[in-house]
């Protein structure tokens, strides 16, 4: 049916309907066009060839010919001016006639392309969308634009977030795996959070600890309710606090604890939570305890402490160096002790020892005489060294000084002391050879005369006589021991112990063959005996008297003398025992001490065993005896190695 | 929306040589994290360097992969975006009369995009040319594959074959479709 109906339109009413239309003869030549194609292009005349104003870029055709009219009469067609910038021109090719007419419209990508072709609504027919579509588009770019802002606004705000939950997860982390321990609680001081660390401090378990407050966990008997109030009037104050208190422990117990707290606020200034943190302060405070003590110990100590600087400057003395100095704490401090207490007659080679070793950072010992402030002469022994922090550096001296003049006052009495008894000694014995040798030469002449009279009457004196005269050799000879004996006694002193390696053996194997030993008695040399660092003469001395003894006493017809040694970690100990007659118990002591014999025999002079003990207390030995009346006497003689 | 060409790749390299292959791909195309955004423009040398590197990474020979990339951007145009399919064409014939229009509509909308340039000629009752604008060696590969396609998708018994190309200044693929 529409086909039957023929359109007529003049060319002003179809330029109301296509604005934009250009009709060109079968030439291709341009013969009419719409009001609104000049404002596009002015330059636009009839008579022009179209292909000298438009190039068909879709489809894409190098010459316009009728024939590519032809082919693409069906088609959309996109053309593009030669002569203005930029425009572009979409519509189709109808044929009319032998004519071709071109409908479309300027295609434009905004409103603002309106403008700038100079067009305006009036240069659109009004069926043409074309504006009211770039208005839309011009809408929704705007709504693009806004939705673009947003999501960049969402993006930030997503990246403030993502960084964040990440400073928050750091955060946490940090919190989980500190060393001290945090608790987090609300601002009714419920514990809602705390970290591994409260716990394996405090050892409560986290159900234990949760909802409670800190308080009703860490309370003790001993913790201080001063610190406590305060902490509890500035929490519910919302401030911060920072106390030292005993926290306890589970199962009893509690440890110190120093405990920072603050609170967290939210974008209003109201509390959300409180953040602790306890350190376990234990260890400081056992130091700061021991410090004390320390403190205490130098302060209180009977003999004078000072403490000084690295250049040995005094920063610290106690009392009892004020006392002995007398000089006060605050004359002393910043003074190099040396200058301030050192005078004439200290030694100069000592105070040259003890910058010495100050100046090494070597400890020092020794003992100087030093002046008080009122100039009294006093000896100090200094005993001092260095002290050094954790990187070996030199930070301080400390110095304990005693006061020892009273000490080497009666060092130097004993001294003196010793000197008139070394003095006396030699006199003694100097008194006793003299007197020995001067007993000894009336004796002499008296053996000569005793002599004389019995050759002389050689045959006339009545066997009385001669009884008597033997009598007197008999006691003449008693007499000459008993002076050898006084001079052997005095002798022995302690210069003899002039130590050489004496084999003891070979002595007491000399001594057996020097000495008379009647056939009836046996003597044995158990052992093997040692050697030992001594002086020869005297360990001969000692055990010539000790054997002789052991064999003139006995009083058995088969007599026997038998020498032993034993061996322990630092002495031996001899042993010489006899069958002899014993001693009675109650001699047992006497029998060392000096004239003292208890034998009938004729020659004992009571000497024999006090230089025996003489010798061996000269050698810090020991001597004692075991005896049975009637059976023997073992001595026994303990020897240091 | 244009972006369904680049899907349509990235689902056929999936879905014929999996996903292990399609990031090697990526990697080696370099294809930016957005390139399967529905906004990004498509290419005729993206869609030809994807090529090479998968018949590079398969060895199945070039041609062979750019005809199977042109049937599967019609097959996921059917299968995805049937309303698109639908608007342009009840069958074969009006769909390829249809073809150069809404190309050249979509030049005009998308002004950054440079989509394929399509032309009829030769309109006969029961046969048609179609024209293809390139000078990329390789094309008639891919116009075969995106052809046959097409003729698979409407179920009509045409004969899609490439002919000689008129001696133009621009090289152009020419097919003759017969019914």
């Amino acid at each position: 049916m529409s086909n039957s109906h023929t359109f007529k339109f003049n060319a002003d009413n179809f330029s109301r309907i296509f604005p934009f239309y250009i009709l060109l003869d079968e030439n291709l030549v341009i013969s009419s066009f719409g009001s609104s194609i000049t404002k596009l292009n002015p330059e636009l005349k009839k008579g022009d060839s179209f292909s000298d104003f438009f190039s068909l870029i879709r489809p894409h055709t190098e010459n316009i010919t009728e024939e590519v009219l032809v082919e693409n009469l069906s088609q959309l067609v996109i053309l593009e001016s030669k002569i203005v910038p930029d425009l572009i021109l979409r519509g189709q090719f109808e044929t009319m006639d032998n004519n071709f007419l071109f409908v479309g419209s300027p295609w434009l990508m905004s409103v603002e392309e309106v403008k700038k072709r100079k067009l305006s609504i009036f240069d659109f027919a009004n069926h043409d969308p074309l504006l009211d579509l770039l208005q839309i588009l011009k809408t929704q770019e705007a709504t693009t634009q806004e939705l673009k802002e947003l999501l960049r606004i969402n993006n930030e705000q997503k990246n403030a977030l993502k960084q964040d939950r990440e400073e928050l997860n750091k955060l946490s982390v940090v919190a989980s795996a500190n060393e001290n321990a945090i608790v987090f609680t609300k601002p009714s001081a419920e514990i809602f959070w705390c970290n591994d660390a409260y716990l394996k401090i405090t050892g409560f378990s986290r159900e234990e600890v949760m909802g409670k407050t800190p308080i009703e966990v860490g309370r003790t008997e001993s913790t201080d309710r001063d610190a406590l109030q305060k902490m509890i009037d500035l929490f519910y104050k919302g401030e911060s606090f920072d106390v030292e208190v005993t926290h306890a422990k589970k199962g009893g117990g509690y440890f110190w604890a120093k405990i920072k707290g603050q609170p967290i606020y939210d974008d209003k200034g109201n509390i959300l939570q409180y953040f602790a943190m306890l350190e376990d302060m234990s260890e400081e405070k056992e130091k700061e305890e021991q410090l004390i003590l320390l403190s205490l110990i130098a302060e209180k100590n009977i003999n004078s402490v000072i403490i000084c600087d690295k250049e040995g400057r005094i920063e610290w003395a106690n009392s009892s160096f004020e006392v002995m100095s007398g000089y006060k704490k605050e004359e002393l401090i910043g003074k190099k002790p040396g200058v301030l207490l050192q005078g004439p007659e200290s030694d100069a080679e000592t105070v040259t020892y003890l910058s010495d070793q100050i100046k090494k950072g070597e400890p020092f010992n020794c003992e100087i005489i030093n002046y008080s402030k009122d100039k009294k002469k006093y000896w100090v022994r200094i005993q001092g060294q260095a002290l050094y922090n954790n990187f070996g550096e030199l930070i301080r001296f400390f110095a304990i000084e005693e006061d020892i003049t009273h000490e080497k006052q009666l060092e130097k009495q004993k001294e003196e002391l010793l000197k008139s008894l070394a003095k006396s000694n030699k006199e003694l014995e100097d008194y006793a050879q003299i007197v020995s040798h001067d007993l000894k030469s009336p004796l002499r002449s008296i053996n000569s005369l005793v002599a004389w009279i019995k050759e002389e009457n050689e045959g006339c004196l009545t066997e009385q006589t001669t009884g008597y005269l033997n009598m007197i050799e008999d006691k003449l000879e008693k007499m000459d021991h008993l002076i050898q004996g006084v001079l052997t006694y005095s002798k022995i002193d302690k210069t003899d112990i002039a130590k050489e390696n004496v084999n003891i053996h070979e002595v007491v194997t000399n001594i057996l063959s020097i000495i008379h030993i009647p056939s009836h008695i046996r003597v044995e040399i158990k052992n093997n005996l040692p050697v030992l660092k001594a002086d020869r003469f005297r360990i001969q001395q000692l055990f010539q008297n000790l054997i002789s003894n052991a064999v003139n006493y006995i009083d058995k017809p088969e007599g026997f003398v038998v020498i032993n040694v034993k061996e322990a970690k630092d002495h031996f100990v001899f042993s010489v025992a006899d069958n002899g007659p014993g001693i009675a118990e109650e001699n047992q002591e006497k029998i060392f001490k000096i004239f003292q014999s208890f034998s009938k025999n004729e020659r004992s002079t009571g000497l024999g065993l006090s230089i025996v003990k003489k010798i061996i207390d000269n050698y810090g030995g020991k001597i004692w005896i075991e005896s049975e009346l009637g059976k023997g006497t073992a001595f026994y003689i303990k020897l240091y190695k | 929306m244009y972006g369904f060409v680049n899907n349509a790749i990235k689902h056929y390299v999936n879905d014929n040589f999996g996903n292990q292959i399609w990031m090697e791909v990526k990697q080696q195309c370099a294809l930016t994290p957005s390139f399967l955004d529905a906004d990004q423009p498509y290419n005729e040398e993206t869609i030809f360097k994807i090529a090479e590197t998968v018949s590079k990474i398969t060895q199945i020979p070039l041609n062979k992969v750019l005809e199977e990339i042109g049937a599967s951007i019609i097959s996921t145009l059917a299968e995805k975006y049937k309303f698109l399919m639908e608007s342009r064409g009840e069958n074969l014939k009006d769909y390829l009369l249809n073809l150069p229009n809404f190309h050249n509509r979509i030049m005009l909308i998308y002004p950054e995009l440079t989509p394929p340039e399509f032309r009829i000629s030769n309109v006969a009752h029961n046969s048609l040319h179609l024209h293809y604008n390139s000078n990329r060696e390789g094309v008639r590969d891919f116009l075969k594959g995106y052809l046959d396609g097409l003729v698979k998708i409407f179920c009509e018994p045409a004969i899609v074959e490439p002919i000689e190309s008129p001696a133009e200044s621009r090289h152009q693929e020419v097919f003759k479709i017969n019914w």
